[in-house]
């Protein structure tokens, strides 16, 4: 195990008087890419939005690279780059302005625009506005834009929702060659378990606001003899 | 300014241009909707001074006979264009211009010579055609009156003639010279100066009226837009300030509402010169009109347009976070500066010194109203006005952008939704 890229402690989330979250722990390391799995509602993307800073604990702590989420949200947030499971890009941008534009933000130049183009594998697409774009080439221009600025932390969640088989393929494969080549921490959720197979170094299982199980894939499923993820899960929460 | 800030407002600047609701809406269609109306009402204004110039088709049944009678009849047919005919035998005048295609009927009665020779009371009936509920028709109409009333002064003039043979009749039509003089804020001007600046406070009340529906109504749209485009999220997580996201949605509107504001001058300008200068009572001098404000008066305006349109923008993006889309942000900030315009449209209408001190600093009190303030005050050397609207809409900027940047940092912003607040309210109600 490594130096810790993201900790979580006792993390509870509250809206109202619905739980989300209901004191859940992990660490994630950094270098490793981590998988949180689980049905909707299990609390997922609640939990990925409070390391992004955009929603803030009711209780516990969340550190990332030992920033606190809450106290230095805006230093969190230089070391991060957050892809919602919705997320839209502005239409009446060009692709390649829009990445130009999230360059900017990060103070980078043409190379990470080159480098966000590239990920995308939208091509001449780039040129044209973001209004004519399918769901797939959004999602691709996204995962893009959120890997080519070379985030300390990249949280992902759904990265390939929307996306057809092929370029799901592809992209899961981007995902993984720039995590390695560029050292990037990554924390996915996703409901594919192939792709969290395919993915992730660890997984965390969560349903109804807990972590159920954490570990390897490979741990995962042979802890419970089942025959992939899917069936570990199913025995982990039944 | 930062790096990070300059590529935010570039990017609200560019996404509301390239948005056609936007561009079209708020910029162009104001533009094309003032020169078009300017371009029918004049037309309209012109075909309704032709109508009247054209004169009139009189049919005068003549019962009398007498001096009078004839001096009448020559002189309706001494206006150009009109034509006169008459009729020595009564004639039913409703036939006449039902069938005879008159424009109007006179009936001078019987004695109507000897009436006016012994200074008592001549009758004339006038009957008149109306053929349509138009302004064009209303302006004909009121010509023969005119010319009944020309007459009555001309007889007059002959008496007075008659008995005062050494006069000039010509110079007595003109007997007294008037000569106006208007004091406003302590100098002098001549009356058609002020007449001009009376005219051109329609625009001094409309221009800041409309720089504010354009400028609330972008400003609305392009937090609207990331809420519709789902791009917030994305923008809330990026290494930049939270309250250079507001702040450069506040300059992005702004910027395009002066743009707006220009193109709408423009427009407006032009729609109510071609209305005026097609009277024939001469056009609009805004040049004559803004030379009557002072430099430190122009100034005034100006800052106050600035400070209120900042407010109201900043007001603006903060409400339209409420909303779900561009649709829903614009009406949320349609209803909010309502308002607004109270004090406008109350000083349209009354002197601003019938308000007293306190009812002058209560206005002066409402957000926004610096300008019409700056410009009402400082016009009748009333400086605390000024100050009071100065001070206090500094102070409203400051209350927005303290809490717009709170706003921004915190997570109700991704959530928080109007109708989810009314919702349950309403339903409790009904409940009870």
């Amino acid at each position: 195990m490594g130096e810790t890229a993201v900790s979580v402690d006792g993390l509870v989330k509250r809206f109202g008087q619905k739980e989300a979250v209901k004191s859940i722990s992990f660490n994630v390391f950094k270098g490793e890419i981590f998988g949180l799995v689980g049905p909707n509602g299990a609390g997922k993307t609640t939990t990925l939005r409070i390391i992004g800073t955009l929603l803030k604990p009711t209780l516990g702590r969340v550190e990332v690279f030992g920033m606190d989420v809450m106290k230095q949200a805006a230093d969190v947030r230089k070391s991060i780059s957050y892809l919602p499971e919705d997320a839209g890009a502005y239409p009446y941008m060009t692709g390649l302005e829009y990445l130009r534009f999230i360059a900017s933000l990060y103070g980078l130049g043409e190379e990470a625009v080159i480098e966000g183009s590239e990920i995308s594998g939208l091509g001449e697409s780039l040129n044209e506005r973001i209004k004519g774009y399918s769901k797939g080439m959004k999602r691709r221009l996204q995962v893009a834009r959120t890997l080519m600025v070379r985030p300390k932390l990249a949280i992902l969640d759904e990265p390939t929702s929307g996306i057809d088989v092929l370029y799901s393929l592809q992209l899961r494969k981007e995902i993984k060659k720039k995590a390695k080549e560029w050292g990037i921490t990554i924390l996915l959720s996703s409901h594919n378990m192939l792709e969290i197979e395919y993915l992730c170094d660890r997984v965390a299982f969560m349903h109804e606001g807990k972590i159920v199980d954490i570990g390897t894939p490979g741990e995962l499923i042979s802890k419970r003899g089942a025959s992939n993820l899917e069936e570990a899960f199913m025995e982990a929460i039944s | 300014m930062s790096n990070s800030l300059l590529s935010l407002i570039s990017k609200e600047t560019k996404e509301m241009l390239r948005d056609p609701r936007i561009f079209i809406l708020m910029i162009v269609a104001p533009i094309l909707i003032f020169i078009l109306l300017g371009t029918v009402m004049g037309y309209a204004t012109e075909k309704t001074v032709e109508a009247t110039a054209s004169g009139l088709k009189i049919a005068v049944i003549d019962e009398d006979g007498g001096e009078a009678s004839k001096a009448l009849i020559q002189f309706l047919r001494s206006f150009p264009n009109s034509t006169v005919d008459v009729f020595t035998s009564y004639t039913d005048p409703k036939a006449l211009l039902l069938h005879g295609s008159y424009d109007a009927a006179l009936v001078i009665q019987p004695n109507f010579t000897s009436n006016i020779l012994f200074g008592r009371e001549a009758q004339i009936s006038s009957y008149e055609m109306v053929r349509d509920l138009s302004i064009s028709a209303g302006a004909k109409l009121s010509s023969l009156p005119s010319m009944i009333g020309a007459f009555q002064q001309q007889i007059l003039l002959g008496l007075i003639a008659k008995a005062y043979p050494q006069f000039n009749i010509t110079s007595l039509s003109h007997m007294i010279s008037l000569n106006e003089t208007a004091i406003l804020g302590g100098r002098e001007y001549s009356m058609s100066t002020v007449n001009s600046l009376l005219t051109g406070s329609i625009l001094l009340v409309l221009a800041p009226i409309m720089v504010f529906s354009i400028g609330t109504s972008l400003a609305a749209s392009s937090m609207g837009i990331e809420k519709e485009e789902k791009t917030l999220e994305i923008l809330l997580t990026l290494p930049i300030k939270r309250s250079h996201v507001l702040l450069s949605k506040v300059v992005g509107a702004f910027i395009l509402s002066l743009a707006g504001m220009v193109g709408m001058m423009i427009g407006l300008f032009y729609y109510l010169n071609s209305i005026i200068s097609r009277t024939g009572t001469g056009g609009l001098e805004i040049s004559e009109t803004l030379s009557m404000l002072t430099p430190a008066t122009i100034i005034e305006v100006g800052f106050g347009l600035l400070l209120s349109l900042l407010f109201l923008l900043a007001a603006s993006i903060l409400l339209s976070t409420l909303a779900n889309n561009v649709r829903e942000a614009q009406a949320m900030a349609s209803y909010a500066w309502i308002p607004i315009m109270i004090p406008y449209i109350l000083l349209m209408y009354i002197d601003f010194s019938q308000l007293g001190t306190v009812g002058a600093l209560a206005v002066s009190l409402i957000p926004a109203s610096t300008p019409l303030i700056a410009i009402k005050a400082s016009l009748q050397g009333w400086s605390l006005p000024i100050l009071v609207s100065f001070v206090s809409n500094l102070l409203y900027f400051g209350i927005i952008l303290y809490a717009g940047a709170r706003w921004f940092e915190g997570e109700r912003i991704l959530s928080a939704r109007l109708s989810r607040k009314i919702g349950p309210v309403m339903r409790s109600k009904k409940g009870k």
